[in-house]
Parts: structure tokens; sequence; C-alpha cells
């Protein structure tokens, strides 16, 4: 009886399978073409801070998200920080007819099928994940808003100072 | 001579209560645009040998983001009823076709506050004619599930009604109405939404119609709904198909079943056609008696000879075509047609000698979303 | 009957069927403005059921403390 209380308490304990890709944990081995159909392997980028950022072209809080990211881009790049947009649009064109409006001047990625969806087990369209130079995730944002603008930087800036490994 | 109150958006008309966000069980939340629509709504009535009733609707709309966590949501919106009064067999002077006018002015105005997986809504609507004076507040909060695939509702709402006829025979009285709503919503697959949810309402105070002769209803109400949704999308982006049944049932003895279908069908350059069709069906309230007027009625007993409480059917057919013009203008334009008969009612026979009532609708509307 | 459809009807939504719980990735359709249950347009819906309560006895289902009318 203690038994089966305690496999069921394990069992509410016990994450799901493909539960969160927490912070500490190193960023899953991923190689995905890139806008001009070149493979791209996340684990190639190591040495820089990534912000790794899955989206979709339906996604209302992708159209705050991607002008910030450009902006990003813009003033970071120098200092060391890749942007890495991963696109999980099924269809490419409307993937395609989003970037015409929001133009994007980092790494873009496609993943038309969505196979990084449960490796980094995303809980909610966007997510984006901020990564040390080490190649681990620092931290972990579901959604955009306007107050993980400030929060996002600040752990960027973070990453940024960091030693080199 | 007694003026005759066209049954119709005489008054109008339940001004609408907020609808549940439960509803958004898998979308993005909260809003990200804010919104602005007009729209002009036309209604007019037919019924055999009778005069033409008509109601004018324009409406405004506003849904501003407010901050990064909340929305205001406001509704302004002035109904006037014109025209004959509809000859009702219950209505003494109907058929003398006295003209009517009415006026009556509705705003409505909400705001959210949206957190991760959760919305609170304060509201409160205000709304005034000659004879008839509403004010309601209300609250409704939503859950989401962690993966958002959940969403539960709870609502409540309250208010408080006076009536003052202009014939003087209803002076100030008043009618207060507390409902509750509790719903949940349910994303099934990729492309199914579900939504079930049911509403409680309890009145107390004056229901008699002031216009009609010998018009006594009970002194409270309890009412019960229970709303089933389903909504369906294709691959097509924007083509959906949506099924809405309710069943209504209250402490006057009505049972009513409406069922709603609607198809969202978009082509040629984002254009949408959207042809729907709704059924309605009632039994008639324990207390309406088949004219002549006043066969069955008892002096201190409950007794109405309304068109409204009697036992029917009715079918509204609609088509609405939906034009886009650039990336934040959409315009609509819609035509209703509904018809109301004694015999179409289901699971039993409708009230006999009812003169069948027509009515015509036209809906023009535009959308500035920013 | 009623009580008897409401519990069915609450069991299913509940309950639901869905052995694949649908993932953030999959909700492209889902995110369409035209599946809000409330069909998009407040202005279009409230018409609708003005029209409708003025001539038939029944309401309610879509929302709470709307404001009161002079239609009976």
């Amino acid at each position: 009886m203690p038994v089966r209380v305690l496999l069921l308490a394990l069992l509410l304990v016990v994450p799901p399978p493909g539960a969160a890709l927490d912070p500490g944990s190193p960023l899953p081995a991923v190689t995905l073409p890139g806008r001009d159909g070149e493979p791209v392997a996340l684990g190639a980028l190591r040495g820089k801070v990534l912000l790794v950022d899955f989206w979709a072209s339906w996604c209302a809080p992708c159209r705050e998200s991607f002008p910030w990211f450009a902006q990003l881009h813009e003033e970071l790049a120098s200092r060391g920080l890749q942007v890495v947009a991963i696109s999980l649009d099924q269809d490419r064109a409307e993937a395609e007819r989003f970037l015409t409006t929001f133009p994007a001047p980092f790494t873009l990625l496609f993943d038309p099928d969505a196979k990084t969806g449960p490796l980094f087990a995303l809980p909610a369209m966007p997510t984006s994940f901020v990564v040390g130079r080490d190649g681990m995730v620092r931290t972990r944002h579901a959604g955009f808003r306007e107050r993980d603008r400030a929060t996002l930087r600040a752990e960027i800036e973070a990453a940024l100072a960091e030693p080199a490994p | 001579m007694q003026l005759t109150r066209p049954p119709l958006l005489a008054a109008a008309l339940a001004l609408p209560g907020i609808v549940l966000p439960a509803s958004e069980a898998g979308a993005e939340r909260p809003p990200g645009a804010g919104e602005v629509g007009l729209r002009y709504s036309h209604y007019q009535e037919y019924q055999p040998g009778a005069e033409r009733i008509e109601v004018v609707l324009p409406a405004l709309f506003v849904l501003v983001p407010v901050a990064e966590d909340w929305t205001i949501q406001g509704q302004l919106a002035l109904d006037s009823v014109s025209g004959a009064s509809p000859l009702y067999h219950d209505t003494l002077s109907g058929a003398s076709g006295i003209g009517v006018d009415d006026v009556r002015r509705s705003l409505d105005v909400d705001a959210t506050r949206y957190f991760d997986r959760a919305s609170l809504a304060f509201g409160a609507s205000v709304s005034r004619e000659d004879d008839y004076d509403s004010d309601a507040v209300r609250a409704v909060a939503t859950f989401d599930s962690a993966d958002r695939n959940r969403t539960i509702t709870v609502g409540v709402g309250y208010s408080d009604d006076t009536i003052d006829s202009v014939n003087g025979v209803a002076e100030h009285e008043a009618r207060n109405t507390t409902d509750a709503q509790v719903g949940v919503a349910r994303v099934l697959t990729s492309r199914d939404v579900a939504q079930a949810s049911v509403t409680f309402a309890h009145g107390s105070g004056y229901y008699d119609d002031p216009y009609k002769v010998l018009d006594r209803r009970p002194g409270s109400r309890d009412e019960r709904a229970l709303s089933l949704r389903w909504n369906h999308a294709y691959d097509t982006p924007g083509e959906v198909l949506r099924v809405a049944y309710r069943l209504f049932d209250d402490s006057w003895g009505i049972t009513a079943h409406s069922v709603d279908l609607a198809w969202r069908h978009p082509f040629a350059n984002d254009f949408v056609v959207e042809p729907s069709l709704r059924y309605h069906s009632q039994s008639a309230a324990d207390f309406y008696f088949d004219p002549p007027v006043g066969t069955g009625f008892v002096p201190g007993e409950p007794y109405s000879a309304d068109a409204r409480l009697s036992a029917f059917g009715a079918v509204t057919a609609a088509i609405k075509l939906e034009v886009p013009f650039g990336s934040r203008w959409r315009s609509d334009f819609k035509l209703s047609f509904y018809r109301q008969k004694s015999a179409w009612r289901a699971f039993g026979d409708g009230s006999p000698d009812l003169l069948p009532v027509s009515a015509r609708t036209f809906e023009i509307g535009l959308t500035y979303e920013y | 009957m009623t009580r008897a459809l409401a519990t069915l009807a609450i069991a299913i939504v509940l309950a639901g069927c869905a052995a694949q719980p649908v993932q953030p990735w999959e909700k492209r359709l889902l995110a369409q403005r035209a599946m809000r249950m409330d069909g998009g347009n407040a202005l279009e819906r409230d018409f609708a059921r003005q029209v409708e309560t003025s001539r038939e006895a029944a309401r309610g289902g879509e929302g709470v403390g709307g404001g009161g009318c002079g239609c009976n």
C-alpha cells in the first residue's frame, strides 16, 4: 500500500516526457536549413551568445518581437550576440510573407515539420532561449510581452559579459 | 387611445452582456491590436394585413489595449423604432396602426486585466429609453490550463431596471436580475474548438407588458440556458464552420431549442462569403392563452396573450459578404430574413391562430484594426 | 432531461476526446480570428441577439449582466 502511494506520488512528481528544457541544460543539437537552403548546425555557433527564438507567421506577439530582435541584432552582434529565429510554419510561403512585412537581418532557420517543438518542449508561441557562450541554456521566455524586452536584454548583457569558456 | 408599443426592439432589447472570453481557448491573449467598429443595422418587420415596423440602429465599438496587460472596450448604440404597431391579435388597438416612435441609447464599458494564464473583466451597461431604464454590472474571470488547451470561465452579473410606461400603467416599477455563468472551452484538435456553458438567471419585479390589456405575469422568473458551441477550421485560412446549440428553460414553463450554423468561406483576394442558418423552437408559457383575448383569464392569476410567449418555430437565413481593403480595414454587408410560424415548432404543436411574422434586416459594417 | 443533457455536454468538453493534446506550434488554424467563439464581431452578434430576444422568449448562454430591455 505505501508502495502504491509512493508510485502515485512519483507519477505526480516525475515530469512527463517532453518536459521543459530548463536553464542549465545544454542546447539540443539540431541542424536546420537556412533561408538559402544551406544547413546550419546550432552546435557550430558555440562561442557566441545566442538568442534562439521559435516563431510562426500566425503568432501575434511575433509581430512585436521581430522588430525588436532586429534592433537587438544591430546593437549587439558586434559584441558576440547571434539572434537565431526558427520558423515553425508548415508553409514556407507564409513565413516568407511575414518576413516581407517584418524584415529579419539575423539568422533564420526553417523547421516546417516542427521537429524542434518537442525537442525544446516549447510551452508557447513564441518561445525564446538565451544561450551562453558555453552552449548552455541560461533562461527561457514563453510568449513575448513588453516587459520581456528589459529582462531579455539584461540576461543577454550578462551572458555577453561572461568570459569565453 | 392606447399607445401600442411595438413588441420589437421597442425597447431595446437585451443589451448585450460581454461574451465569454472562454471561447478563446487556444488563441493568443491579450489581443495585441486595438479595434474600432462602426455598424449600421436596419430592421423591417411585416405581418399580414399590418403596416411595417422599422428599426434603425447605428452602433460604435472601440477596443483599446492599455498598458500591456489591460484592454478597455466600449460600445455605444442608438436604436430608433418607428412605424405602425403590428397587428397582433392580442392588442386591442393594434388594428388602428398607431404610429410609434421610441429611441434607446445604450453604453457598455468593459475593462479586462490579462494575467499569464487568466483574465479578469469588469463591465457596466447603461440603457435609457422613454419608458425603460436599465443599469447593469458584471464580472467575468477566465482560467487557462497550463497547455492553454482548456479555458474555464466564471461570470456573474446584476441588472437593475425601471419601467415607467408612457400610458401611466406602470409607474416606476422595478425589476432586478442576477445571473451567473460557468463555461468550459477546449481545444479538441488542431482545427476544432468546443465550448459548453450553463447560465442561470433569477429575476424579480415587474414583468407585465403595460401596453397590453389583461397582461399579468408572475413577479419572478428563473431561467436556465445550456449552450454548446463547436468551431471547425478547414485547410484554407479563414474557412470556418461554426455550429451552436442552446437549450433554454424557465420557471414560466417555456422550453426552447435554438440551433445556429454558419459557414465562412474565403474566395478571391480575401473576400469572404458567409451563409448562415438558424432554427428556433419554443413551447408556450404556462399562462399564455390562445386568442381571442380574454379566453382563460381568471382575475388574480397570471395571464398573457403576448405572441412571444406562445409556441412556435422560427427560421433565420442570412448571407454576409466581407470585403477587405488594405491590411487594416474590413467592410461587411449582411442581409437576413426571419420568419416565425406556429406550424414550425419542433416536438409539439404550435399555438393556434397566430399570424406569421416576417422580418428582413440589412447591415453594413466597417472595422479598423490598429 | 435538461440536466442529463447538460451533464453529458460538460463531461464531453471536460474530458474531451483529445488523446493527443494540441501543441503550441500546432495552433495556426486555431489562432485565426474566425475561430473565436463570438464570431469576431461584437456589433454584428449583438444586433442578431437583439432581433432574437425581441421576438422570442429564450435568451442567455452568451454572457452575463447584460442591460435589461423593455421587451419583457
